[in-house]
């Protein structure tokens, strides 16, 4: 995995704890300098953080971010900041992780280090295995389907969407595979999953997504810190 | 924040499902803080359907669901939805209500034997 130098893909979904609504406005405000401070030093390290999305309206979490790091110890001490700052202390997290696969299919390579300012506004998230339909699927059938589905994926691409690699995660998860894709709009995402629908992709394999918007701005408890970032 | 006011070309609405339930700090709350909330909850939800924003009903699932409730809404855009989230935050709701949401287009069913998309 790392040692062969690919990077690592890393997916973060969390909401907020009680606790939140009840720090003080100065816990408040050391927490996150401090969080802020752990985010930089993970940056210092060589970790492309992809943005925040706003996952409270379509799902049971409040935010998620993707990162790609360089290598595992790079997250792992970033993790380590994170922990000492208290991030856990207000946040109740899932997180996933994978190694970069070589797919060019799915890997924009200009967005693989791209800051997150002008980035489609719809975060979308996939984890997905194979089924046991797939197993059975003789070899002409699955290249068939496969063609389709990258088809798809080829058109998507050329209406805006950003893609930000695939990732194995048998490894590490109850999944074969991740990605995430930055998508210029809600119905554009509609659009290429009413395209992928009959293509055969949800046959093949069965998924997870996770979808959310752009938000620049960090809520703490009630309060959105619009003045910090 | 990004606006998706006028990215919607499709005039079907968008469905959104909440399941919810009461969380320690709603059931701590003084009958006064209740009020300043539901006060609050009021405005929210009047905002929403000023801004086209129609719930459907809210449902009982107490006996037969993790969840205590569940709403069905429609919005004619995901801006309207995304603006309810926003000001729920901002009255406390996630702090009294822990939820679990889905959200998708209406659409009218036609399935077709030749093709597995139903």
């Amino acid at each position: 995995m790392t040692e062969k130098g690919r990077p690592i893909g890393f997916f973060a979904l969390w909401h907020n704890k009680r606790s939140e609504y009840h720090a003080s406005a100065e816990e408040r405000d050391q927490i996150q300098a401090a969080i802020a401070r752990a985010f930089r030093n993970g940056q210092a390290r060589g970790i492309t953080m992809a943005g925040r999305y706003g996952c409270r309206w379509p799902a049971e979490r409040q935010y998620f971010t993707f990162w790609i790091c360089p290598d595992l110890p790079a997250l792992e001490a970033t993790m380590d900041d994170l922990e000492q700052a208290g991030d856990f202390k207000f946040a109740h997290s899932e997180h996933i992780v994978g190694v970069q696969l070589p797919d060019p299919e799915m890997t924009d390579p200009d967005m693989l280090g791209c800051a997150r300012s002008g980035a489609p506004p719809i975060g979308f998230f996939a984890l997905w295995r194979m089924t046991a339909a797939c197993r059975r699927a003789d070899p002409d059938a699955w290249d068939r389907l496969d063609r389709r589905v990258r088809g798809v994926f080829e058109s998507a691409r050329g209406e805006g969407v950003r893609m930000l690699g695939r990732y194995d995660c048998r490894w590490s998860s109850a999944w074969d595979y991740f990605t995430f894709w930055q998508v210029p709009g809600f119905e554009k995402l509609e659009a290429i999953m009413d395209r992928l629908e009959p293509a055969g992709d949800f046959w093949f394999a069965e998924s997870r997504h996770i979808i959310g918007n752009d938000e620049p701005h960090f809520r703490f408890g009630r309060r959105l810190l619009t003045e910090r970032e | 924040m990004e606006d998706f006011e006028n990215m919607s070309t499709n005039p079907a609405p968008i469905g959104w499902v909440k399941f919810w339930t009461p969380r320690d700090d709603w059931y701590d709350l003084d009958e006064a803080a209740r009020q300043t909330y539901l006060d609050g909850l009021a405005r929210v939800l009047a905002r929403a359907a000023e801004r086209g924003g129609r719930l459907l009903g809210t449902y009982k699932c107490r006996g037969q669901s993790p969840w205590a409730h569940f709403e069905v809404w429609e919005f004619p855009d995901l801006q309207v939805l995304i603006d309810l989230t926003s000001d729920l935050e901002e009255i406390g709701h996630y702090q009294y209500f822990a939820e679990d949401h889905t959200v998708g287009r209406r659409y009218e069913r036609a399935g077709q034997a030749a093709s597995w998309v139903i």
